[in-house]
């Protein structure tokens, strides 16, 4: 268990520090700590959920077998995201940055990240899946049916693990001295406190402000 | 193991040594039903480690089957409805505990309370048309709902607590009020579905005037419980 959780403290690592080279090296280095925070924080707020919706999905997994199984999941996860980092890494080092006039390709890489995430999450959820069906002998439709709901709470509360962790990419029209080591709740470009409202404006998006290439910074 | 004790010896001799957590228990027909011979009661051993809180949750989630057994043989129904009573407050009471809804006796109120207050429809109407569910279980079904909506405020508190705390002011408090009615509601329907899924396993569900008296108490149900979220504040529009 131990040997699981510092492998996926480092994978993890490995993955947050190319992600956030794109802006600076102090980016990356925050990212060294932030991103095994965010793997950690959404694993251990999610943890009692996880058990209490396999309990209702099936009777053979006990408390343990499913913290075992979301360890493993989120060590999954973190080898495979780090098995991507140097494409991750030659992509931080080669886009168009964002000026005055246009985000450039800044969009694009988060855009790109966020499905290497999906993609990662994905394998490694369907492993569980597999395991699931092969170690504790659960049916196929209650093995997918379990996992399922696992991703769903995952992506629930680490979405807004990463809101409040944030900046891990950063815009490079703020300067790394000008940005704290978390954003918390400060309001986003779009004046969004939380992940659920961004997520809701990037489906709706509002006009942008005048001044929003400035915005991530702390309020004075 | 020893041999199944009828319903007049009572709840005081043990049933069977199988421990709780056995994986190989009878395998689910195509409907989900459980034989019925294959399904034993709880021991009165089991019914008393159900007081702590981890076996109330491994005795209430996935063995609904032995537990309606063990109800409709009546071994020890009243340690059971004060097992399920307990664990529909208790459980409730961190969510409670935490914002939005700060008040630790809140959700408790808000799923107990309002189960209280449709009881005695369910019981009278359930006489009427011949359902034959005596009071005890009644009591039972009902507080299924309640127990297990409790168990899953438990695995959310951690969820609503964080996600309030990482929310900024202002608009934040209402995309949080938001979500947490979002996942009492969530809560509620698995409780209910859970209640279903125990009266399929006990065969009760297959006469057609049960599903559909509990289906018309359920929107009773439904009812009471979104008046009683206004009234305990739990939601405000």
């Amino acid at each position: 268990m131990v040997r699981l959780l510092l492998g996926t403290l480092v994978a993890s690592a490995i993955y947050g520090f190319s992600i956030g080279s794109a802006h600076s090296l102090t980016y990356a280095s925050w990212n060294l700590v932030k991103f095994p925070l965010m793997i950690i924080i959404t694993g251990s707020v999610c943890s009692v959920s996880y058990y209490v919706f396999s309990r209702f999905v099936s009777k053979e997994l006990l408390f343990k077998d499913v913290q075992m199984m979301s360890l493993r999941a989120y060590h999954g996860i973190s080898i495979l995201l780090a098995s991507l980092s140097p494409v991750s890494f030659f992509l931080a080092r080669t886009l168009k940055q964002p000026d005055e006039t246009s985000l450039n390709e800044y969009p694009f890489f988060l855009g790109l990240n966020v499905v290497l995430i999906a993609i990662s999450g994905s394998v490694a959820l369907s492993r569980q899946a597999w395991d699931l069906l092969q170690r504790h002998g659960l049916q196929l439709r209650r093995s997918i049916l379990t996992v399922l709901l696992w991703l769903s709470l995952s992506l629930f509360v680490g979405g807004q693990c990463a809101w409040y962790l944030r900046p891990f990419f950063g815009i490079s029209t703020i300067k790394a001295d000008e940005s704290p080591f978390i954003l918390g709740t400060t309001p986003d470009f779009r004046g969004d406190t939380n992940f659920y409202a961004a997520v809701y404006h990037i489906v709706f998006p509002p006009p942008l402000e005048a001044d929003y290439f400035r915005r991530g910074k702390p309020l004075s | 193991m020893k041999q199944i004790p009828t319903p007049e010896e009572g709840d005081q001799q043990q049933v069977t040594e199988r421990p709780l957590d056995m994986p190989d228990l009878p395998d689910l027909d195509g409907e989900g039903r459980i034989g019925e011979d294959s399904v034993s009661p709880f021991t009165d051993e089991e019914i008393r480690s159900f007081f702590i809180p981890h076996k109330t949750i491994e005795c209430v989630l996935g063995n609904e089957d032995r537990l309606m057994k063990t109800v409709d043989e009546g071994l020890g129904l009243s340690k059971i409805i004060a097992m399920l009573f307990l664990a529909s407050v208790v459980f409730a009471i961190p969510y409670g505990a935490a914002p939005p809804a700060r008040g630790l006796w809140k959700i408790a109120v808000l799923y107990t309370g309002s189960m209280m207050i449709c009881l005695p429809s369910l019981f009278v109407f359930g006489q009427y048309l011949r359902l034959r569910l005596s009071l005890a279980e009644t009591l039972v079904v009902s507080l299924l709902i309640t127990s297990v909506s409790a168990m899953f405020t438990l695995g959310f508190f951690p969820i609503i607590w964080f996600i309030d705390y990482t929310t900024g002011p202002g608009e934040g408090d209402a995309t949080v009020t938001g979500l947490s009615f979002t996942l009492l509601v969530i809560s509620f329907v698995l409780g209910i579905a859970h209640m279903i899924r125990s009266l399929k396993a006990s065969g009760r569900f297959v006469e057609t005037s049960v599903p559909a008296t509990i289906s018309v108490w359920l929107f009773l149900l439904a009812f009471i419980t979104y008046r009683m979220a206004s009234v305990v504040g739990v939601i405000s529009w």
